[in-house]
């Protein structure tokens, strides 16, 4: 039977997590409140600042660069989130069914990409990009395909879908990492008895353990599109927003806003909306999830 | 249910955290430009007092576009070992988010990298520090090393802000072997209609890309600035056009965007599709390989590119797209913030950098300096100095940094792109109409 806490004991509790709590209010929670506050204020980082009420928000919904720059992080983010999960989920149920060592092997490289900084791997695929030397087109014309060949980042059409893929490529492993970790903990005796009513591995996978690895699914799910949907260095990276704007997502808008255009109060004002859209993105992304667990 | 909610509302206050961080920043406030600032006190007390304790400088300052820099910064740390000076990389493409963030968060470099003739922007945010006292002290002593023309950029209201290293503006190298190739002369002042012509010869004749300038919005702009104040300096409106009083229905920004839509169109501009989104290392490299017959450089860099070359190269003008050629930029220089540390010592390590024995080492690596001090013997040099009589270093765009963020980044990429001509110049001339209002 449980013993209730004495004082002493939460006093002493409370005594631990003090310096934690104050870290995390100090550098977490007092920013966020003071960009609250400047999000509704007309202030250039320098000067002092104003109070304007809504204005900040009502210039935001007439922005047609903020809502450009809304479709391009999105694009980026659901796009991105939908290869890498299923493409995840697939490395994970291959690496699966190969034996411990090799496993193992395979696990570390094609969680490689996830460990990569971001402005590595821009410019990673900016050299393998290059329209002239780059070798995608260089493979793309000794397979005769020349015709398939682009300036792949300074082509409008072209620029979000391949920002997108590699996206999508880095965080893959991520949700392999996490869907594998799930399936080793189904029980053995799951596949031997659907063995035995003649269920093969692509039967099993997809009665048995994508219903039982829906928790990690969800999890990766989220976190690959928090992570993809905020886009700033690889982005930057590889075309600073362009060709013109066609690249620009929220992040590197506001950026722009606040240290180029010295309006920070503005800038506050298109985190918050980024934020909550991405919230309520989320909030959908729950409901996608929704159905019954099963425990393992 | 109830552990889905907090793990959704986790999840939803990291993204949000994330995110509105980036829109906050410190609250650390410079103090105004000039009047308010530090540079009220004694310049000529400066020296001694610092001198005697080692003082940090942060030197934001290196533009290693230049050759010289490396050997120029490690003069200036041998000759001033009373400052313990710190040299930071510049890049040009992002240099005004750097000055700003570093002056918002309130520990700025002692000295910035930045263009005199756009200095408007800087000093109406009242970011920098009037340097007149520290020019004028000794009876202008220091003020008397300068070319006056190049300091002069650097002037707002009567106040200096900004002190010259070096004139900047852009030329065209031209591949000796390439035009040979191609059967065309090189000519020193090019007609639009000539450069097209040019063009098309070395694509027909010899297969390579006859044109490149970078894609980073101060480089691919020049096509677009030099255009128009060419075509409005024909009808002798560039003063005009400068103070913002030229509208966009002059017919010189159509003129102008049209010429470049026909020079990207035609795959004049190297590599063709990819020309939005080509780097400077990208085509000076290409340049150099002789993938291309014409570079569009700073006249800075143009001695030291031509002698790494393995062909021969030429330095010619600008093509001029109204009656002749009118070339923007003016000057490179340095600034110190008005919240600067310490502006008296980074007053101090200006001069010496500026003064004649480090601006010769600039020199022989092929920059002609803004210190008139130092005469400059090269012929290519002497040849490329004579450009600046074509220099004309007032841009209406400068005056506010979305015009500015549109005219030179955005406004020729969206009509390449397929944007109405309509469209794009409406942008500009509502922007332009807010700014001068």
């Amino acid at each position: 039977m449980a013993q209730h806490p004495t004082r002493r004991n939460i006093l002493f509790g409370i005594l631990l997590l003090a310096p934690a709590a104050a870290a995390i209010i100090a550098t977490t929670l007092l920013p966020v409140l003071s960009n609250l506050v400047i999000a509704f204020q007309d202030w250039n980082g320098f000067g002092a600042a104003t109070w304007i009420g809504f204005d900040n928000f009502s210039n935001a919904f007439s922005d047609s660069y903020f809502i450009e720059s809304m479709k391009a992080s999105f694009f980026i983010g659901i796009l991105s989130t939908l290869g890498a999960v299923p493409l995840g989920v697939l490395l994970a149920a291959c690496v699966f069914k190969v034996g411990k060592y090799e496993g193992s092997a395979y696990r570390v490289v094609l969680f490689v990409p996830v460990m990569i900084p971001l402005a590595i791997i821009g410019l990673l695929f900016t050299f393998l990009l290059n329209p002239e030397m780059g070798l995608i087109n260089k493979v793309l014309e000794l397979l005769g395909m020349g015709s398939l060949q682009r300036a792949w980042l300074a082509n409008p059409d072209t620029v979000l879908w391949v920002i997108a893929l590699i996206g999508a490529w880095r965080m893959a492993g991520l949700t392999m990492m996490l869907s594998f970790a799930s399936m080793i903990s189904i029980p053995g005796e799951l596949f031997e008895s659907s063995r035995l009513d003649g269920a093969g591995y692509p039967r099993q996978f997809f009665s048995i353990v994508l219903p039982l690895i829906r928790p990690s699914l969800q999890v990766s799910t989220v976190f690959s599109f928090i992570v993809l949907v905020s886009t700033y260095d690889l982005v930057y990276i590889m075309t600073r927003g362009g060709p013109g704007t066609v690249s620009q997502t929220v992040p590197i808008y506001m950026m722009k806003t606040a240290f180029t255009y010295s309006n920070f109060g503005y800038s506050a004002t298109l985190g918050l909306l980024f934020s909550v859209a991405g919230i309520l993105a989320i909030v959908l992304l729950q409901r996608l999830f929704k159905g019954e667990n099963y425990e393992i | 249910m109830t552990k889905k909610r907090v793990f959704g509302l986790a999840l939803a206050t990291a993204l949000s955290l994330v995110v509105s961080a980036c829109g906050g920043a410190n609250n650390n406030e410079p103090a105004a430009s000039g009047a308010a600032s530090k540079p009220a006190a004694s310049p000529s007390a400066s020296g001694g007092e610092k001198a005697a304790a080692p003082v940090k400088i942060k030197f934001f300052g290196m533009n290693m576009a230049y050759t010289s820099m490396e050997e120029m910064g490690a003069e200036l740390q041998k000759k001033m070992p009373q400052y313990d000076i710190e040299l930071l990389t510049v890049d040009t493409g992002t240099i005004d988010t750097s000055i700003r963030t570093g002056i918002a968060g309130g520990s700025p470099a002692d000295i910035y990298f930045y263009w005199p003739q756009n200095m408007a922007n800087i000093v109406k945010d009242k970011l920098a520090l009037d340097l007149t006292p520290y020019l004028e002290a000794n009876g202008g002593e220091w003020k008397n090393t300068f070319t006056p023309e190049l300091l002069d950029l650097g002037k707002i209201e009567g106040k200096y802000y900004n002190v010259p290293f070096g004139s900047a503006y852009p030329v065209i190298l031209v591949n000796n072997e390439i035009f040979e190739k191609a059967g065309v002369e090189p000519k020193q002042e090019m007609t639009w209609a000539e450069f097209m012509a040019a063009c098309e010869q070395i694509k027909t004749k010899t297969g390579v890309s006859p044109f490149a300038v970078s894609s980073e919005p101060d480089r691919q702009s020049w096509l677009i600035r030099q255009g128009v104040m060419s075509l409005a300096n024909g009808d002798g409106k560039l003063e005009a056009l400068s103070k913002g009083e030229v509208a966009t229905d002059s017919g010189y920004y159509e003129t102008a965007l049209n010429n470049i839509k026909d020079l990207y169109k035609k795959g004049y501009w190297y590599p063709g599709e990819g020309a939005l989104n080509i780097t400077r290392d990208e085509i000076n490299a290409a340049f150099l390989q002789g993938k291309v017959g014409m570079l569009a450089e700073v006249a800075g860099t143009a001695l030291s590119i031509s002698e790494k070359a393995e062909f021969g190269v030429t330095v010619v003008k600008w093509p001029a797209m109204g009656p002749e050629t009118v070339l923007l930029g003016g000057a490179n220089g340095y600034f110190i913030p008005a919240n600067a540390a310490n502006p008296d010592a980074a007053v101090e390590v200006l001069k010496t950098l500026l003064g004649s024995d480090i601006q010769s080492i600039h020199l022989s690596h092929g920059y002609p300096p803004a210190n008139r001090t130092i005469k400059v013997e090269n012929p290519v040099l002497q040849q490329i100095m004579t450009f600046t009589e074509d220099l004309y270093p007032f841009e209406f765009h400068t005056k506010e940094a979305k015009m500015k963020s549109y005219y030179e980044g955005e406004m020729v990429p969206n009509y390449l792109m397929g944007a109405k001509i309509k469209d794009v110049l409406g942008q500009l001339d509502k922007l332009r109409e807010n700014a001068f209002k």
